[in-house]
């Protein structure tokens, strides 16, 4: 039969609890370190549903609004890159080689039509084209949208090429902060980023910093003129936001 | 050894200079890419994509209706029912599923709060809603992954977290039976430190408990209560977070005494000082491919009961008996996301429960305690897109009761966008409650064992009209051996044997309308219950067959205004009390209450609001002779807030 419990042992019990809990924190603290410099092969961040813009609209209509923000509960599920979709980011790769000659056929031919910038002023990422989204699958990287391709002449925009998402920090999404920071980005020849200067704030320091520090490691499809890459200035806007009411908060 | 490098951005307006060397494209203004968006859930696990049954009621609907009080939220949530034994401020315990009123695991940010009781655990009788941003009911067997208790579900109170500018907000309310109600409560943040505070308050005079609709007593019995709350959280680095939260209120209520049959005015009172919080450390690694997070929680209550009762303590005499539950609980919870559609989740927990029970004026004391210790594992996949599993298994080590080993599964299946089926099965136990061990020799009772439960739903959710619409249907059930019930000749609880509880649980949320400057939107919701004894084929008691709620919310005026017409429908129920002095107890407890509540918002900073409580002004109980209302009641208060930064520089007005 059961015998009921006597008090004693709690003491011992709750020590124990505690000693676990600072091994843990002590245990966290020293791995901290390492995160801040996270090894060149981790895999995108998993919690981010990466939500990227993979082409405009034929006819990107000026001035429509960006996407209405998920309304809680419901959540608005994004459609996974399909196949064809994802067949771009791997033929834009040899655009960003270092100087082509001309520009690869491969990456202008599954190209979607891609339209004039409709805004070209930097002016805190209110893009007006309307966002047609893609998410990424897999590991998680940004896809590659072959912008650096179709514009006539041998002229082309540059682009994204394959990016890691910067992952939403805890700090920032367990407080609700969101915001849209834009990045004046320099892209040389090659495709790397020269200089990342935030010219619109989120109005997080944090989100702010965060973009900042994935898009250094991003790299480019450079801009082309007459089939020649040259290095451009181009704007990033990046969009921290948190879907609707989630729950199992503690789980 | 690894250095911490301070986090400064480099000097890129330097570097910028350097190498902006005008080439053909940077002539011109700077071309500007498509958005990327980075989005992410706030918590882990969205609404959508578990298996098991969950209903969230936000703040904005428990603003809009004005509830004042957790029970009262509850009411119209598909599944649940509410007993309260009196007005405001008495014994108030809610069923999940037909399940027992201590079947129900009550958590405050995800922490246990659950305590050791005299009758049932869990009591809100000392719950404000001030400070809560949202109430989670996570219905159905896979509650087990929180161990012992969660046998019908989990209620998870979610509390308000500090952001953006300090904003004060104060709030004062008159109204019917010498109601008054104030609060007033101070939140803010910024990226790395988030802040929330304030106090809350009401009185009321209350009317008689007895039931003056049967006679029983006219004595008013009111009711007292001091909630003050704080709640910080700060973030050392981007990847981690500390979080302290702390509340403390003190209550006190009249009773009325019970007698055969029905109730009795007396001046008895209880008196409360409950005292709960947490200390809680997360930190995510590895671009969050493990997080991890520490906590220590704990709640204390501190009660104490004065004048006579109908058990032993004299009419009008002291201190009749004192209560001290404490629990106090320590977690680590490390979740591995090795891959963004996998999550495994390891916890290890401890759970200790202390009871102290001292009568005054009569033999018998209780003084004991139980420790827990569980681990938990739980894999979360996401599969080809349209599959949600989680599957996870709890070893519990229980001090009295020894191993007890619990599992659970759940999955939804998105067919379509808008069609989702889902289907959850678990295993449960619940250890006796110590009251319930030491009823009523203090002495323990050996025979007890645990409740062992199992159970599983399914159903299907269908969103419709482009997504304004939502409904569902949800089939349930349990079975619970070694039910524990009090027996009234042995006058001792005993396990019963096997009970079953089923029933279909629907509700249908419709937005009719909103066109920026109005809205219409309406939810109603139905729940059929049966919940039987298997080896005598008994109903058990005050589970309500049918079950309807709807809110009618309506905002207009630039949606300044807003009107929210609140119904509730319970049919009869078995009482397991006497109703009459020659006749075994019978059924009762139907009712139907309508509430009205309305505001206005004068401007960004003023809003008036009032509300009508039981507008038909119709008797009801939920326990034979206790009187749930006391009759139609009229409330009105003014709420201002407003951010003290803007105020004085005159910013926005």
């Amino acid at each position: 039969m059961t015998r009921l419990p006597v008090t004693t042992r709690s003491r011992d019990w709750k020590g124990a609890a505690l000693s676990v809990l600072f091994h843990a924190l002590a245990a966290g603290s020293a791995l901290l370190a390492a995160e801040l410099r996270p090894p060149a092969e981790t895999e995108a961040p998993m919690v981010v549903e990466l939500v990227l813009a993979a082409a405009e609209p034929p006819n990107p209509a000026p001035g429509l609004p960006a996407p209405a923000p998920v309304s809680p509960p419901e959540q608005v599920k994004s459609k996974p890159l399909s196949k064809a979709q994802a067949q771009p980011r791997k033929a834009a790769k040899p655009a960003a080689a270092p100087m082509p000659v001309a520009p690869s056929p491969q990456a202008a031919a599954p190209a979607p039509a891609v339209s004039e910038p409709a805004a070209s002023e930097g002016d805190g990422g209110a893009n007006p084209s309307s966002n047609v989204a893609a998410t990424a699958s897999g590991t998680g990287g940004a896809g590659g949208t072959e912008a650096g391709s179709g514009l006539p002449g041998g002229d082309a925009r540059p682009g994204y090429d394959d990016n890691p998402l910067p992952s939403y920090p805890l700090a920032a999404r367990r407080r609700g902060v969101e915001g849209t920071v834009s990045l004046r980005v320099s892209v040389d020849v090659a495709g790397h980023p020269r200089s990342v200067v935030v010219v619109a704030s989120s109005g997080s320091e944090m989100l702010d910093e965060t973009a900042q520090k994935a898009v250094r490691n991003w790299r480019f499809t450079p801009a082309r003129r007459g089939g020649v890459a040259v290095a451009a200035d181009i704007i990033v806007p990046i969009r921290f936001q948190l879907d609707g009411i989630a729950v199992a908060d503690a789980r | 050894m690894s250095v911490f490098r301070p986090r400064r951005p480099r000097s890129w307006p330097l570097v910028a200079a350097a190498f902006v060397v005008a080439p053909a494209w940077a002539e011109q203004a700077p071309i500007v890419l498509d958005d990327v968006v980075v989005t992410a859930t706030r918590t882990k696990t969205k609404a959508d994509q578990v298996g098991s049954s969950v209903t969230v009621v936000t703040a904005e609907e428990i603003e809009d209706k004005q509830i004042t009080k957790v029970e009262d939220a509850l009411r119209t949530v598909p599944g649940l029912s509410i007993t309260r034994q009196g007005g405001m401020g008495s014994t108030s315990q809610i069923r999940i599923r037909g399940t027992d009123t201590n079947h129900t695991l009550v958590l405050v940010d995800g922490q246990r709060v659950n305590y050791h009781d005299t009758m049932y655990n869990f009591d809100f009788d000392w719950m404000q809603t001030d400070d809560i941003e949202r109430i989670e009911v996570l219905r159905g067997p896979a509650a087990g992954q929180w161990g012992s208790d969660a046998v019908g579900g989990v209620v998870n109170i979610i509390t308000k977290k500090g952001k953006g500018p300090m904003k004060v907000t104060a709030l004062g309310e008159l109204g019917s039976f010498g109601t008054n109600r104030e609060s007033v409560s101070t939140s803010g943040g910024g990226d790395r430190y988030d802040y929330s505070f304030g106090w809350s308050r009401y009185r009321t005079a209350g009317w008689s408990t007895a039931s003056e609709e049967r006679g029983y007593g006219s004595e008013k019995d009111g009711s007292q209560n001091n909630t003050y709350h704080l709640k910080l959280g700060v973030s050392p680095t981007d990847n981690s977070e500390i979080e302290a939260r702390y509340s403390h209120t003190d209550m006190w209520s009249e009773l009325d005494g019970s007698k055969t049959p029905g109730t009795m005015d007396t001046m008895r009172s209880k008196h409360k000082h409950v005292d709960n919080g947490h200390l809680k450390g997360t930190l995510s690694l590895f671009d969050e491919a493990w997080t991890q997070t520490a906590s220590v929680s704990g709640v204390k209550n501190d009660q104490w009961n004065m004048g006579g009762t109908t058990t032993g303590c004299t009419i009008g005499g002291p201190l009749c008996a004192s209560y001290e539950s404490t629990t106090v609980n320590a977690s680590w919870q490390n979740d591995l996301r090795f891959h963004k559609d996998h999550t495994t989740t390891f916890i290890f927990e401890g759970v200790e429960d202390k009871y102290r029970q001292r009568n005054y004026q009569r033999p018998g004391k209780v003084d004991a305690s139980m420790t827990t210790l569980s681990g938990l594992i739980q894999h979360q996949a996401h599969l080809f897109d349209v599959l949600d599993l989680t599957a996870g298994w709890r070893g519990n080590d229980h001090e009295a009761f020894g191993w007890q080993p619990t599992w659970f599964g759940s999955g939804a299946w998105h067919v379509t966008a808008d069609t989702t089926l889902k289907a959850s099965y678990g295993t449960t136990f619940k250890a006796p409650l110590l009251y319930q061990i030491h009823y009523p020799s203090g002495n323990p009772n050996p025979e007890l064992q645990p409740e062992m439960g199992r159970g599983w739903d399914v159903g299907v959710e269908q969103k419709l009209l482009s997504g304004r619409a939502k409904t569902g249907l949800t089939w349930f059930r349990n079975d619970i051996a070694n039910l524990i019930e009090y027996n009234s000749v042995d006058k001792q609880y005993q396990n019963v044997g096997k009970g079953t509880t089923y029933g279909i649980e629907t509700f249908f949320n419709y937005l009719v309308f909103d066109d920026g400057g109005q809205s219409l939107s309406l939810n109603p919701n139905y729940t059929y219950t049966r919940a039987y004894d298997r080896l005598s084929g008994e109903e058990l008691a005050r589970r309500p067959m049918h079950r309807a709620g709807v809110d009618v919310n309506w905002r207009f005026w630039e949606k300044r205004a807003n009107l929210t017409l609140s119904t509730v429908y319970s049919s009869d129920f078995q009482e397991n009390r006497s109703t009459s002095a020659d006749q075994p107890p019978n059924r009762h407890g139907e009712y139907v209450e309508f509430n009205l509540a309305g505001s206005y918002d004068i401007n960004d900073t003023v809003q008036l609001f009032g509300r009508v409580e039981n507008i038909l002004d119709r008797y009801h109980e939920s326990a034979w002779g206790y009187a749930e209302t006391g009759g139609r009641g009229v409330f009105a208060g003014v709420k201002v807030s407003f951010e003290p930064a803007r105020a004085l520089t005159g910013d926005g007005e």
